[in-house]
């Protein structure tokens, strides 16, 4: 009988852990448990009846789409250009794409789209073979924001570059922070194999610059500049220096040996350390400083050349001027982040098959669901063990197999170099929707993703979703239309933003077979976007951050916007999670968060947004710019009227103007065009 | 416009038209997702179990629940805190009598009448593995949660409004890969109570504007639009419509402690949000260098002061017969004395506390000497006794356990066998005629 040992953390990995989809060898068909959304294009044949289509109007749809790109309100100048000139939108999405809260939006948008997001410290830390990885101040988690906004921040800057699009696919170059760059380059230090044993490449042979057993940190006497204890030639090498309490006083504490130095050294930067000598851990300050976790820039990450070194990862001083990572672990596109792999963390059992699939949503919004016709040109990587050819998993393994051979050959189960012959030397095979091909290297992997006739309409159908919380339909000729242009533009993301955000897909100001399939996607403003859309409108930047005020006001704030939804993804879901539709939560928590902020808008500042002493003008702001109502919108005297008519009574109720101008500011602000989207 | 919340909740319990609209109302979620059969269980429950929803207790502290249940008063190698408000205290559970600190008799006999205290091993002994605990080390399929996987096994017959479980304090879980967001009782207070402000007294005089503000985008609007609009105007009625009863239990709401979780819990409940809402009550923490078990003591007494209020939440609210409560930590602490100190890690112990209708008094498996310290035993599943010829291995004591609270929770059989691929349900702990 198995035991654990007692009292010592131990890791036991279960076989069986994270396996994809056929996790046994079944003879019957499997019973249907799965909640997956639809996919990309799906009509649900079992969902209400959809309205019937009528064309939305300019001032609408102008509203939806500004507000969706930059938050803010539409001018009366937009709304006069777009009705006299429907064709303006192109230029008017145009402009708002170089907005900063596009680029705000967008980075959010990617880091969802490219599945960069959902994990924690403990998924974060498999990476390295760990439970945990030991720290203070909050610096893992520093390092694993730095970790997720990291692609989302690379796509981005490609895109502004002028770069094709598809380079997300294939690109070397990722934006990075040194702090960031420290724990990848620690990471490929300490290599961990298919069977969970790691081993510090350097500290355990002794290179040169590697030479250390141990750490020394000093209680006493001057401080150890960082430059000296990551100087091989310095008489400080390895020595640092820090306050903290420790029985009996000892001036040094040495700690580490061969095995353990490493992790020691890797820690103690992020400001954890613990001995015997000194009992409980200690906080000896992270040696990072908040610049190194911002300080983004283009970093290349390439192959050692022939007798070249690897990156030193403790060398702090000389990563903060890197503008290149020297690692033997392959870091290619999206699918190879370590956010991505600490999204979908995989094992012996599971052997990378859910990074294949997601990789596949997420460059081309398919996956391996058993429905694909195509076969692969042999069945060498089929594990025919696990999916035996007469069972229902067969159909997809049979195609996913081969794809996962691809991750197998270049990583290992936690990310790190392959290393082990025998998967390096596996064929594999790419057979997605009638494209096939030999990929025998994770760059042949991203190529081929480049080239696949279904990336350009997989991008428009995310961007569906974004805009309308809804899919476009896949047989929509205007989906192909915006694809074909995106193909033809090199792959110009702007292009795909001009042409979608002012196409009927999104505008609905024309019928299209997606609004007759799907609707058009009216509904409510999503969390991000609603935060984003009151920050820009309200001159307050930080909503999304918990807004003004003192802790105990920005903590309750918080509360209430957790309580409404955001986007997101899930495992096995080629569609993106975007609620679309109103709620008993969705409604009480817009409403206070319109209360909760509305004493920071009123007469707040020496130049107040709202003046309850010139209450005309500001209800006239509130309709123009927090309803988004212009002048020249249909809408916009009735709305006025409304408002003034509440000024005018909660003035009657409470006799203090402020009051009530707070409170016509709550209604401006829970009125369906300011909580809504499509409106 | 006044639709009461009582009225929507009798709408989602009785199905009819109104089931799917209330049930996107309070969820967000699209009713053409909601209404999916593609999305919910192709197998459904038995009939001969009471669907049940879920409060599961759990943290990743590993509490010392496991040290003064009944089945560790076996051998007086095994430390139990020198307090005396945890003297050794004679429990029935079933037909035997066992022995347990003095806290759990406060339960009384209608909770210990459907108890069962399910020794089994965690498989592992580290904080940070409480996600894959709660994937029970890898035996729940498609790497998903153990209490994600009930949720969408119950939500269909439950029809509740939405079908991830609901967390007020436990971090770390997951429903298909993605986080579960954590909305504490406090949370859950400000998103739905008007706030006592100057401005938010004047909510009632803002309802004739707000209407009007809803015809205006009524008006020469699409008919989506029109549908869409109606529909704000419709949650928006419901918000200011909660009953009395809710809106008086969530301005009580002034922790995220235990014992407003518990309330919130119960409020969750009676709303039919979700089937599974997650809780933690402390019941010693992370008590290495707890001298004298004093913390644990303290812990003991305060966790069970917060479970018998639960269990009378739940009673006042008439869900005694609905609802099961459950424990699941990380791993359990060691039973030895460590000098003065507390207890450490073991992976190889633990007890899964279960209380419901379904749930039959009992104690399932038990402790024996191994290594240093004492760790679960194999059982036999039909009559859960402790035995190391049982046909559930040690190491499957984890997936037993897992099936055995499903079981509990009147999900078929066959499908816990499919989903969980190790352990056996142990049916001397469950009432499910199966």
């Amino acid at each position: 009988m198995q035991r654990l040992t007692v009292g010592k953390p131990l890791v036991f990995f279960a076989p069986a852990l994270l396996a994809f989809a056929c996790d046994n060898a079944v003879t019957t068909p499997e019973p249907t448990f799965n909640l997956n959304l639809p996919n990309v294009g799906d009509k649900d044949p079992e969902g209400p009846p959809i309205a019937p289509f009528a064309p939305v109007d300019s001032s609408s749809y102008l509203r939806k789409v500004k507000a969706l790109m930059t938050g803010a309100a539409a001018s009366p100048q937009e709304l006069a250009q777009l009705q006299a000139d429907p064709g303006a939108m192109r230029q008017l999405v145009n402009q708002w794409f170089d907005t900063p809260v596009f680029e705000q939006k967008m980075r959010n948008f990617f880091e969802l789209a490219f599945q960069q997001r959902n994990f924690g410290a403990n998924d974060f830390a498999d990476q390295f073979a760990l439970a945990n990885i030991r720290n203070r101040e909050g610096a893992l988690e520093r390092v694993m924001q730095n970790a997720r906004e990291s692609f989302a921040r690379t796509a981005w800057t490609l895109v502004k570059e002028g770069k094709p699009f598809t380079e997300t696919m294939t690109t070397r170059r990722f934006q990075m922070t040194t702090a960031l760059m420290y724990t990848m380059a620690y990471h490929d230090e300490r290599h961990v194999d298919n069977k969970r044993s790691y081993f510090h490449r350097r500290i355990e042979t002794n290179a040169p610059g590697f030479n250390f057993d141990t750490l020394t940190v000093h209680r006493t006497g001057p401080e150890i500049p960082l430059a000296e204890s990551t100087d091989p030639s310095s008489p400080n090498f390895m020595h640092f220096r820090a306050d903290f309490s420790c029985p009996n006083n000892p001036a040094t504490v040495t700690i580490g040996r061969e095995r353990t130095v490493g992790l020691n050294l890797f820690e103690f930067m992020l400001g954890f350390f613990r001995s015997n000598t000194c009992g409980n851990a200690k906080n000896v300050g992270v040696r990072f400083s908040d610049s190194d976790f911002n300080d983004w820039r283009w970093v290349t990450v390439r192959h050692p050349n022939a007798g070249e070194e690897t990156t030193v990862f403790y060398d702090v001083i000389g990563l903060r001027n890197a503008t290149e990572l020297v690692l033997h672990t392959p870091r290619v596109g999206f699918f190879s982040t370590m956010a991505f792999f600490a999204n979908w963390p995989t094992n012996e059992d599971n052997e990378h098959r859910v990074t294949a699939n997601q990789a596949l949503i997420v460059a081309l919004g398919r996956s391996f669901d058993g429905e694909d016709t195509i076969a692969p040109g042999n069945d060498l990587s089929l594990d025919k063990a696990h999916a035996d050819p007469t069972t229902s998993c067969y159909s997809c393994h049979v195609t996913l197999d081969p794809m996962r051979q691809v991750f197998r050959q270049a990583y290992a189960y936690h990310g790190h170099d392959q290393d082990d012959p025998a998967f390096i030397n596996s064929p594999g095979e790419f057979a997605v929707d009638g494209v096939r091909a030999d990929i025998n290297s994770i760059e042949a992997l991203g190529n081929t993703l480049t080239t696949h006739p279904r990336l350009p309409r997989a991008w428009v159908h995310k961007l569906c979703y974004y805009a309308n919380a809804v899919a476009c339909s896949d047989d929509d000729p205007e989906v192909d239309r915006i694809a074909n242009a995106f193909s033809a533009s090199g792959f110009d993301f702007r292009t795909l933003i001009v042409e979608l955000f002012s196409s009927p897909l999104v505008t609905h100001a024309q019928a299209s077979e997606s609004a007759t399939q799907n609707g058009t996607g009216v509904g409510i403003a999503r969390r991000f976007h609603w935060c984003t859309t009151l920050g820009k409108r309200l001159e307050m930047p930080t909503l999304c951050d918990g807004g003004p005020g003192n802790n105990n006001q920005r903590r309750r704030l918080s509360r209430i916007l957790d309580a409404l939804p955001d986007d997101d993804y899930a495992r096995g879901n080629v569609a993106p999670i975007a609620v679309s539709d109103t709620s008993l939560f969705f409604r009480s928590a817009t409403q206070n968060t319109c209360i909760s902020i509305a004493s920071y808008v009123v007469d707040a500042g020496t130049t107040p947004l709202f003046s309850s002493t010139e209450p005309d003008a500001a209800i006239a702001t509130l309709v123009n710019t927090l309803m988004a109502l212009p002048s020249g919108d249909p809408r916009e005297a009735d709305a006025h009227q409304i408002l003034k008519e509440h000024f005018d009574a909660a003035l009657l109720d409470t006799n203090n103007a402020k009051t009530a101008l707070e409170s016509t500011f709550v209604l401006a602000c829970t009125a369906p065009s300011t909580i809504s989207t499509g409106l | 416009m006044s639709i009461s919340r009582r009225t929507l909740l009798q709408q989602a319990l009785t199905g009819g038209a109104g089931l799917l609209w209330a049930r996107a109302l309070a969820t967000g979620l699209p009713m053409s997702l909601l209404a999916s059969p593609k999305r919910s269980l192709a197998q459904p429950l038995t009939a001969s179990a009471t669907p049940q929803r879920l409060i599961l207790v759990t943290a990743s502290a590993g509490h010392a629940l496991n040290a003064n249940a009944p089945g560790t008063y076996v051998s007086n190698r095994i430390a139990h805190p020198a307090d005396p408000r945890m003297a050794a205290t004679p429990l029935i559970l079933g037909n035997q009598t066992y022995e347990a600190a003095a806290p759990w008799a406060t339960l009384g006999p209608d909770v210990l009448s459907r108890s069962c205290f399910f020794h089994h091993t965690t498989r592992t002994n580290s904080h940070p593995n409480f996600p894959k605990v709660h994937k029970l080390m890898g035996a729940v399929r498609r790497q998903e949660m153990m209490v994600s996987m009930f949720a969408k096994a119950l939500a269909p017959s439950l029809e509740t409004v939405q079908t991830e479980p609901f967390s007020l304090a436990p971090r770390g879980l997951s429903f298909e890969g993605r986080a579960l967001p954590v909305i504490k009782p406090r949370g859950l207070r400000d998103a739905l109570l008007v706030p006592d402000t100057p401005v938010g007294r004047l909510a009632e005089l803002r309802e004739t504007q707000l209407d009007a503000l809803h015809a205006l985008f009524r008006r020469d609007a699409t008919p989506a639009q029109r549908a869409y609009v109606d529909r704000l105007a419709k949650t928006h009625a419901e918000s200011k419509n909660l009953s009395l009863n809710l809106l008086e239990k969530l301005s009580s709401l002034d922790s995220d402690g235990p014992d407003a979780q518990a309330l919130a819990a119960t409020v969750l409940l009676e709303m039919n949000i979700s089937p599974v809402v997650l809780v933690s009550i402390p019941f010693s923490g992370d008590n290495h260098n707890d001298g004298n078990l004093a913390r644990e003591s303290d812990q003991t007494v305060s966790g069970m002061a917060t479970l018998q209020a639960l269990f009378g939440h739940l009673r006042t609210a008439g869900l005694q017969d609905a609802v099961t409560v459950a424990f699941l930590d990380v791993f359990g602490r060691t039973l030895e004395k460590k000098g003065t100190q507390g207890r450490d890690h073991n992976g190889n112990h633990h007890v899964m506390f279960m209380a419901g209708p379904n749930v039959r008094s009992s104690v399932v498996g038990g402790v024996v000497p191994t290594g240093k310290d004492w760790g679960a035993q194999a059982i036999a599943s039909t009559t859960g006794a402790a035995d190391e010829g049982g046909d559930i291995a040690f190491l499957d004591t984890l997936g037993a356990m897992g099936k055995t609270l499903g079981a509990a929770l009147g999900i078929d059989p066959s499908v816990l066998d499919s989903e969980i691929l190790q352990g056996k349900i142990v049916q001397a702990a469950v009432n499910t005629g199966g």
